[in-house]
Parts: C-alpha cells; structure tokens; sequence
C-alpha cells in the first residue's frame, strides 16, 4: 500500500500536521494531526510501499518496546489512516 | 471530527504566512461582524494572496494593534490607506495599510456552497446592503432571528 498522492506533511504552530491538497493551497477545515511518532512514520513511508511490517520496523527500530506492542499500535494507527482516506492499497 | 482549535495569534500568523508564501488558504470564519454575507462558525472562506485592492473586496488584514479582521473594503485612499468594515456592524471601521492586508476572500462557502463575493449578485447585494446602512440594525436583528437558518 501507499499514500495517496497529494498529502503534506508540515509544521504548524508547532503541530505536525497532514493537509491534503498539496503545498499550493491549504484548507485549514480538513487536517489531521499527528503526534511524534505517526510524524516520524509517516516521514519514513510517505514516498514508497510499505506494510504493517513497514510500519512494526519503523518503531521497533526507533522505540525500545515488545514486538507485540509495536504491532498492535501499527495496526491501530494504520486502522485510522485507511478510515479517513490516507492510505490505498 | 475532532476539531482541533488554535489560538487565534497563531492560527492567523500562521494564515498570514502561508499567504504570503503564495499559498491559497480556507479557514472556518468567526462572529457576526460580516452578517449576512458570512456566518461565522458555520461558513468558510478561501484566501487568495493580495493583488490590487478593491472597494467591495472582502479583505483579512493584520491591523496595528496585532488584531486580524475579515471585513469589507469600503474606502481607499490614495496613499494606500484602506478603510474597512464588517458587513455585520452597524458603526465602527477599521484603518490599515495595503501592505498590511494579508488575502482576498476568493471563495465564500456558505452552508458548504460556494459563493464567489466577486459575481455580479454579490456585488449587487453589496452595494444595496451599503445603502441600507441606517436600516441595518433592523435588518440584522431579523436576520439573526429568523432567516439565518434559510439563508
């Protein structure tokens, strides 16, 4: 799976947060926020293919936790990015 | 949808920014200082970077006391000095430089239309809406009663 072309990542007032119309035009009415470590993942995965295991890799390797929590936090965090449309399979 | 609120300095700073950037900006508007045209808390607004300024144009300016206001241009001067004032009040203008206006309402979305404030009916509206200055409190208070769940 990817993300859908057209999302950005940016900071705002010390927010990381996802607008989805590129860097021309920003609609302030349709952002999501991301806390540190979705930022950090969506940083690693924005520009390829990647899966949950993608995902598992990317906090393991960052985060000194079980593979178990990694991967129920993957899958919930993934869970919520296919629901409002940021990702395609 | 969670609704994530920033500070008004921020936010606006923010919107300032990006405008002056070039980027074309849409924010939830704020109270009744530009009834009817615009419901604040319920419409939007699209901003466009500022070209040439125009009486009639619905204008974001950054004035001097570090305030921001979206209202309407109702005189220039030819120093470059804007008069502005909310379509919603009845007294009451604001004075800024050109240079301290931030965008051009491009877009009015209205109850999730969009209107364009530059069309031949909005311009009308406007002008009429100008000429019934000393009815407008009347107006308003029906407005605000009754129609603003129509229109």
């Amino acid at each position: 799976m990817r993300i859908k072309k057209g999302f950005v990542l940016r900071e705002l007032a010390g927010e990381k947060i996802i607008s989805g119309e590129g860097l021309e035009q920003i609609d302030f009415n349709k952002i999501v926020t991301l806390n540190s470590s979705a930022a950090y993942i969506w940083e690693h995965i924005s520009n390829r293919e990647f899966d949950l295991e993608t995902i598992v890799d990317l906090l393991l390797e960052r985060y000194d936790i079980e593979r178990s929590v990694a991967l129920k936090d993957s899958r919930s965090l993934l869970d919520n990015w296919k629901s409002i449309g940021l990702v395609e399979e | 949808m969670k609704k994530l609120v920033l500070p008004n300095e921020i936010l606006m700073g923010e919107v300032e920014r990006l405008l002056s950037q070039g980027t074309t900006v849409t924010i939830m508007t704020k109270g009744n200082s530009m009834l009817p045209f615009i419901v604040g808390e319920r419409d939007s607004v699209i901003l466009k970077p500022y070209g040439e300024p125009c009486v009639g144009d619905i204008a974001l300016a950054h004035l001097d006391n570090g305030a921001y206001v979206l209202h309407r241009i109702i005189g220039i001067s030819d120093s470059g000095m804007i008069t502005l004032m909310g379509d919603g009040n009845i007294r009451g203008t604001e004075y800024c430089h050109a240079s301290k206006l931030c965008g051009k309402a491009i877009t009015v979305i209205r109850k999730g239309r969009k209107c364009n404030p530059d069309s031949k009916s909005w311009i009308f509206m406007f002008r009429l809406w100008r000429k019934m200055l000393p009815l407008r409190r009347y107006i308003l208070a029906v407005y605000r009663r009754l129609l603003i769940k129509i229109i």
